[in-house]
């Protein structure tokens, strides 16, 4: 390795060294804009909707109690 | 699209009220394969795993080859879209704990950006380009040895 080759590995590893993994835990994907967690199609249309409030949202309600199919 | 955008407003606001805005509807059901493909298991994601390389492969912009499916170029303009100055990526927080999800050089599970773009010479070097985190170094009580 070259010096500044050592430099930026260094660096890395400076980056890296406070992290720490939780062997006994998986990894976990978080939707940030539903409470839930979980993405939710209610959620990413209302948030493409420009609502960023419940209160917004509450005009479109009807639209998660249509009988529909459930997804393939 | 301005005028969807009128119609679909409420009443209140002058629009028809209670009208799907389709294009954003269909954008937010497009989001769900992505999402999908993230969280669950099962052959129709190994299949697209070795194809396109899962969700990952979303991110490269490779020509649009005709052996691509309509359906992943679509899922491709979906990653990139951008509303409200927030990509799909900017919805979503990975919590890592074991790090068996993570690329330890692909994924920005340390910063914003991603280690191979920040240490581009040390990515060429490195034995193993797609390692998982939990792969890299020797974990020790959970810290780096």
């Amino acid at each position: 390795m070259f010096a500044w080759e050592e430099e930026q590995e260094s660096q890395l590893l400076e980056m890296i060294s406070n992290k720490r993994l939780e062997m006994e835990t998986v990894d976990k994907w978080v939707w940030k804009d539903s409470e839930s967690t979980k993405f939710s199609v209610k959620s990413a249309y209302g948030f493409l909707r420009g609502e960023g409030s419940e209160e917004d949202s509450r005009r479109y309600n009807f639209l998660w109690k249509i009988k529909a199919l459930p997804s393939a | 699209m301005g005028g969807m955008d009128k119609i679909c407003k409420s009443r209140e606001e002058g629009g028809l009220g209670g009208i799907i805005n389709v294009r954003q509807f269909n954008l937010a059901l497009l989001e769900k394969w992505i999402w999908r493909l993230k969280m669950e298991r099962g052959l129709w994601r190994e299949v697209l795993e070795s194809k396109y390389g899962g969700w990952r492969g979303l991110k490269e912009q490779r020509d649009n080859n005709s052996k691509v499916s309509l359906w992943w170029r679509d899922l491709r303009k979906v990653w990139r879209f951008e509303a409200w100055g927030r990509k799909f990526e900017d919805r979503l927080n990975l919590e890592v704990e074991n790090g068996r999800e993570v690329m330890f050089w692909s994924d920005n599970w340390i910063d914003s950006e991603d280690l191979k773009s920040r240490f581009p010479r040390l990515f060429s070097l490195s034995v193993n380009k797609e390692a998982n985190l939990c792969d890299c170094g020797i974990w020790g009580n959970g810290t780096w040895e």
